[in-house]
């Protein structure tokens, strides 16, 4: 069991950022002769690679995030609070919040506690840190993963484009048109966070959507791909209530948006889509540890839990 | 046909594309620079809030909105972020170009989530910089203001109306349930957060697995306050009656790996420091013999002001507590505490009995009390993922000295009472999980003994009393469970216990009452084998029911020495007990629980002969007749909260069916009261009620907190040979409102409560109803003009009545300044400026009406100095 938790932890939070440590992941996993051998070989080739590993310790290797690229300046920030629910699984996602980040030509979409914690780094100074000191500031913010959501979805309003980041133990990215919402205005009011808002309706990738956007924030944006309305989204409810998205902050915009220069797999909305529900629905067969026995003898993919929380925002 | 068909389809589409007449334009800024993404809005001229068409303009600043059919005019509101917004009246079919100015004018700010509270799955925090203000002294002034929160006057923390089942530091439990060592203690400044753990299990091993309902408190230091000592040390002088003196040293050292708190605290100012030394989660019960508890430590009756306002005391406390962690999942405890608490009360009582001959006792109380209490505890415990160990062991202590002078309507008696106690316990838990398979372990010994009790009276034209009283108990619980998975919803398993408990009693009156014959001495054991299978059903982490069927078997064996008789009695019987808990949605939670049990007594049921606690109150434990009962219970709880919105809710309630085959037989006369058990079918009924409701308003920065609950009480009684049913009904109702005025410089925290209560003797000639109100109120209002000084005022009033408007009223005023300079702190408090010296209240014991007159002390005031480390 202690493979596997070392494997989850390591491949599911720091592996995107440190590809070098994959190998000495790969090295605790595979225990077989035959695997050693070919694992020799293999370390004939990055002979290099490896013994610089063996000498410097993974932990005091100065922290080196991918490259950030400013593309905009926010002009207005909206924190949500997103709640979901897995009708199968019968449970709800506890709240998490998503930060939108609004500017003149681009607005990003993504998690809060990310934000935070990498506003946390920066202001010490990325190059002050080594990659311990990183992760704990990153584990202050309760910085947890979220699957079956993007990480980024970056709305390109010159180009009117949408690119979203997704990430399955690797990045996969894809672009698409902005797509055309057909909202239907109604006449109900309310009020969000104190701004007078109206309610809109829409169909949008196979679920009905209720949306309240306010004229004071002559913005048309919202969270995710939401967006296309005279005025900002700040709630945002599916007729089966299995999402809801509420604004819980709005403020002044004074920081950077930038997007991360990832290595990321290029794909499409419906190819990742379909990675995705795989993940999901079945997390332990898209991890090869046919390796690996239980001290039970027993195969620890029984002992994995078959589904993980899966509802996305989009249906189709 | 076709072509016509085709011909009518363009002219419909004709007509469409006609409607659809337009308005088209340019937004540009007034260097004539196109805006991108502006919004324009079409609204009809009848209505100022329907949009009928909008739009949005290309990265060339162009904008072509598509009105109705219909439409001749309409108003365009042209707007962009940063710029002042147009609005103009456009007929259509025209061409409109906008030219905005920038503005300065920056968007309204809103946090509704303010950072005073955030959830994340069942942890919820709360930010303790948005709720202190300058007028706190401890942390406990801050929990009491938190909403969700309730701190009783007995000092237990309840959340959501439940008691908190663990107290953290840092995540680490170094006080067990002696919480308010810390919270009386520390300076909010010291700390950033407080975490409310929902649904709280403290091993790890047993997460996700066994859910608990109730939730445990954690709090967190400010980073620069960990790994430094922390405290202060208090000392003041002051004057009222006589002189009077305080001195107070607490020490916090909050580590990594390493945790210390040291109080030494003395003083005769009235405050005592009983709510520090109680062990508020009791895990074990501590001294268990039978004549422990027989004396009272405190002034007689309850009274609605606090015990500070008539204690004249001399109070000494000491406690050391530390905390080792030895590696991440293993800690060592050790809990050393000595208290000494030596009260004067005076009081007058005045009893009214009801029932056929109504009869009144009165006394003069001149009351002193010394009680000594030693704790010392350790404790090992490892909890990591796959197991749970934990040994803990416990010493203990208690030491009870009464002297008592009474004047009463049958002369002047001088009576003394004393209690020596001591227990030792010992703990051991054991959690195993591997696999689908659980195994628990539990195992407590305790040894309890009361070597030394008396109770010796001298009264005026009778012979003196001279009752003494030992016991000795020993106590074994050991307990087993294996739980198996059979698949992601059930669980199912059994529960074993083995209960033993040996009993020892002996009560003898002294040779002065040779015509009474009145010595007990009995002793026996009970054990009591229980095996509880149950079914559990869990599905995500919404609904979750247990189903409990224990099957006992329970054998009892008692011996009364005096009388040379043996009482044996072996018997299975059967439980049962559902419990369901569902949430509904997030930060909401439903739980049912209902049971049916049997009720059996133990050793007390045979002793026999009366025992004397006091000089008129004459007692009999049992009547040689084994207790029985059966009993049913349902109690209903729903709990909801939004952290976003600050709204928190509990409403609980419980419903008791109870059956006896014995009856409490009260009877009085003009010398003395005695209480007695006979056979007779007995039933009662027990409802209580209980709702807590709190929110904080997020704009204003105002908690406002709601208290409510009710007892209602049927049961049956005898007196003077009559039957009786009584019915006691209290119900009590707390509002609270506190607030923050002119940028934090002024705090209010004001507090009303009404209780009422209810009495009803019927039989079948007679019927007797009575009620008593009392009106409780407070106003604490502090003035902070700078952070270094603060003006403070503390009114109270106490308004209590038998009959509507008639009410005895009592007012209190409390006042004081404080000036803080960097670590030092000076303190003028100023207690009782009314100089009030009575405070009376009512209240119903049973069936009998009590008045109580309390002496309190004067004015008095006490200038103190506090330096902060």
């Amino acid at each position: 069991m202690t493979c596997l938790y070392t494997f989850n932890i390591l491949s599911l939070s720091d592996l995107q950022f440190h590809c070098k440590s994959e190998i000495r992941v790969t090295l605790y996993l595979l225990k077989s002769l035959m695997n050693r051998i070919l694992i020799f070989l293999f370390c004939m080739i990055l002979s290099g690679q490896c013994f610089s590993q063996e000498i410097t310790d993974y932990w005091s290797l100065p922290y080196n995030p991918p490259k950030q690229v400013v593309i905009d300046k926010s002009k207005v920030e909206v924190i949500y609070e997103h709640l979901a629910i897995d009708p199968v699984l019968d449970t709800f996602d506890p709240d998490n919040c998503l930060i939108l980040q609004t500017g003149d030509f681009y607005s990003k979409f993504w998690e809060y506690e990310y934000f935070r914690s990498d506003s946390a780094l920066a202001a010490y100074g990325h190059e002050k840190l080594d990659r311990r000191m990183a992760h704990n500031i990153h584990k202050q913010y309760e910085h947890s993963h979220r699957y079956g959501y993007p990480k980024f979805i970056i709305k390109d309003y010159k180009e009117n484009k949408i690119k979203e980041k997704y990430y399955v133990s690797g990045f996969y990215v894809f672009s698409e048109d902005t797509p055309t919402i057909s909202w239907e205005l109604t006449e109900e009011m309310d009020s969000i966070c104190g701004y007078p808002c109206i309610k809109a309706h829409a169909d949008f990738c196979g679920r009905k959507w209720d949306a309240w956007f306010t004229n004071d924030i002559p913005l048309s944006d919202g969270p995710f791909r939401f967006q296309g309305l005279p005025g900002l989204i700040l709630k945002m409810e599916s007729e089966d209530k299995e999402h809801r998205l509420t604004a819980i902050s709005i403020r002044n915009g004074h920081n950077d948006i930038y997007e991360e220069k990832t290595d990321d797999y290029k794909t499409t909305r419906e190819r990742c889509r379909k990675l995705y529900e795989n993940f999901q629905l079945n997390p332990a067969g898209t991890i090869d540890i046919s390796n690996i026995k239980q001290a039970d003898g027993s195969d620890p993919r029984s002992h994995m839990q078959t589904r993980l929380f899966y509802n996305p925002i989009e249906l189709e | 046909m076709r072509f016509l068909l085709l011909f009518i389809f363009l002219c419909a589409l004709q007509g469409q594309v006609q409607a659809q007449q337009n308005v088209t334009g340019k937004v540009t800024d007034a260097q004539g620079a196109p805006l991108p993404r502006a919004v324009l809005k079409a609204y009809s001229l009848t209505s100022a809030t329907k949009i009928i068409a909008y739009a949005l303009t290309d990265s060339k600043g162009d904008y072509e909105l598509k009105l109705p059919q219909g439409t001749t005019q309409a108003n365009v509101n042209c707007s962009y972020m940063g710029f002042e917004s147009q609005t103009v009246k456009i007929a259509i079919g025209t061409r409109k170009d906008f030219r905005l100015k920038e503005s300065n004018q920056q968007l309204k700010e809103v946090v509704v989530k303010a950072p005073s509270m955030r959830s994340h799955g069942d942890t919820l925090t709360y930010n303790v910089a948005q709720f202190k203000s300058g007028a706190d002294r401890t942390l406990l002034d801050v929990i009491k203001k938190l909403p969700g929160i309730t701190v009783e006057t007995t000092g237990t923390i309840r959340y959501q109306n439940e008691p908190i089942n663990k107290f953290y530091i840092e995540d680490m439990d170094m006080l067990g349930g002696r919480y308010n060592l810390a919270t009386n203690n520390i300076n909010p400044d010291d700390i950033a957060s407080i975490n409310v753990y929902e649904n709280h299990q403290a091993q790890k091993v047993l997460k996700d697995f066994v859910m608990s309902d109730k939730a445990a408190l954690n709090i967190k230091l400010k980073a620069n306050r960990k790994s430094i000592p922390l405290g202060n040390l208090m000392l003041g002088a002051g004057w009222g009656d006589h002189m009077n003196y305080m001195a107070e040293l607490f020490s916090m050292l909050i580590a990594a790996n390493r945790q210390q708190i040291t109080t030494a605290k003395t003083n005769d100012f009235g405050k005592s420091y009983a709510l520090e030394m109680t062990d508020y989660l009791q895990e074990n019960a501590g001294i268990k013999t039978m004549v422990s508890s027989a004396f009272g430590t405190e002034s007689a009756g309850t009274a609605d002001v606090p015990e500070n306002r008539f204690n004249d005391n001399h109070s000494y406390a000491f406690s050391n507590n530390a905390l080792y962690r030895i590696s991440n999942d293993d800690q060592l405890r050790v809990n050393l505490s000595y208290m000494q608490q030596r009260s004067h009360f005076e009081q007058n009582s005045q009893i009214h009995y009801n029932g056929m001959s109504s009869l009144e006792h009165r006394e003069d109380n001149h009351r002193k009390g010394t009680q000594h209490q030693v704790g010392i505890t350790g404790q090992y415990e490892r909890n990591a993922q796959s197991v749970y160990l934990r040994n803990q062991f416990q010493l203990k202590a208690d030491l009870l000295r009464n002297e008592q002078q009474l004047e009463t309507n049958n002369g002047n008696v001088n009576q003394h009472q004393r209690m020596d106690s001591y227990g030792l316990t010992n703990t051991l838990n054991l959690t195993t999980r591997r696999g689908n398979h659980m195994f628990q372990f539990y195992s407590l010994v305790s040894l309890s003994n009361s070597p030394k009790g008396f109770m010796e009276a001298e009264m005026e034209g009778a012979n003196p009393l001279l009752q003494n009283m030992k016991g000795a108990n020993f106590y074994t619980r050991e307990q087993t469970s294996f739980t198996r998975v059979l698949n992601t919803y059930w669980h199912t398993g059994v529960q074993m216990r083995l209960e033993a408990n040996y009993d020892w009693v002996k009560t003898n009156l002294d040779e002065y009452q040779p015509q009474l014959n009145a010595e007990n001495q009995v002793q026996g054991y009970k054990a009591d084998l229980r095996m509880a299978p149950f079914l559990e059903y869990k599905s995500g982490n919404r609904l979750e029911a247990t189903l409990t069927v224990p099957v006992y078997y329970k054998a009892q064996r008692y011996t009364d020495k005096i009388e040379h008789l043996t009482f044996a009695d072996n018997r299975p019987y059967l439980e049962a007990n559902v419990d369901v808990s569902y949430k509904p949605a997030a930060g909401s939670s439903l739980n049912i629980m209902a049971g049916l049990s049997q009720t059996y007594g133990d050793m007390k049921s045979f002793i026999k002969n009366p025992v004397f606690l006091s000089y008129r109150m004459q007692q009999i434990w049992g009547s040689g007749k084994l207790s029985e009962g059966k009993m049913f219970m349902i109690s209903p709880r729903y709990s909801y909260r939004n952290a976003l919105l600050g709204n928190f809710l509990s409403i609980s309630g419980q419903y008791i069916h109870g059956k006896n085959n014995l009856m409490t037989v009260s009877d009085v006369d003009a010398s003395k009261e005695s209480s007695t058990l006979v056979a007779r079918d007995n039933t009662s009924n027990q409802w209580t009620g209980r709702l807590s409701a709190s929110k904080k308003l997020m704009d204003l920065g105002m908690t406002l907190k709601l208290d409510g609950s009710s007892t209602y009480l049927m049961s049956n009684m005898m007196r003077q040979q009559m039957a009786y049913q009584t019915r006691n009904m209290i119900y009590s109702v707390r509002g609270e409102i506190i607030n923050d005025y002119f940028q934090n410089k002024l705090h209010s925290d004001l507090a009303v409560t009404y209780t009422g209560r209810a009495l009803k003797m019927t039989t079948n000639t007679l019927e007797n109803k009575q009620t008593i109100e009392n009106w409780t109120g407070s106003m604490r209002v502090s003035y902070t003009p700078t952070d270094a000084l603060e003006f403070y005022a503390n009114a109270y009033m106490y308004w209590t009545g038998q009959e509507k408007g008639a009410f005895k009223r009592a007012n209190y005023l409390d006042g004081g300044i404080r000036w803080k300079r960097k670590n030092v702190e000076w303190e003028l408090a100023l207690k009782n400026l009314t100089d009030s010296r009575t405070y009376e209240t009512h209240t119903y014991v049973g069936t009998d009406a009590y008045r109580y007159i309390y002496h309190l002390r004067p004015l008095e005031g006490l200038l103190s100095v506090k330096f902060k480390l």
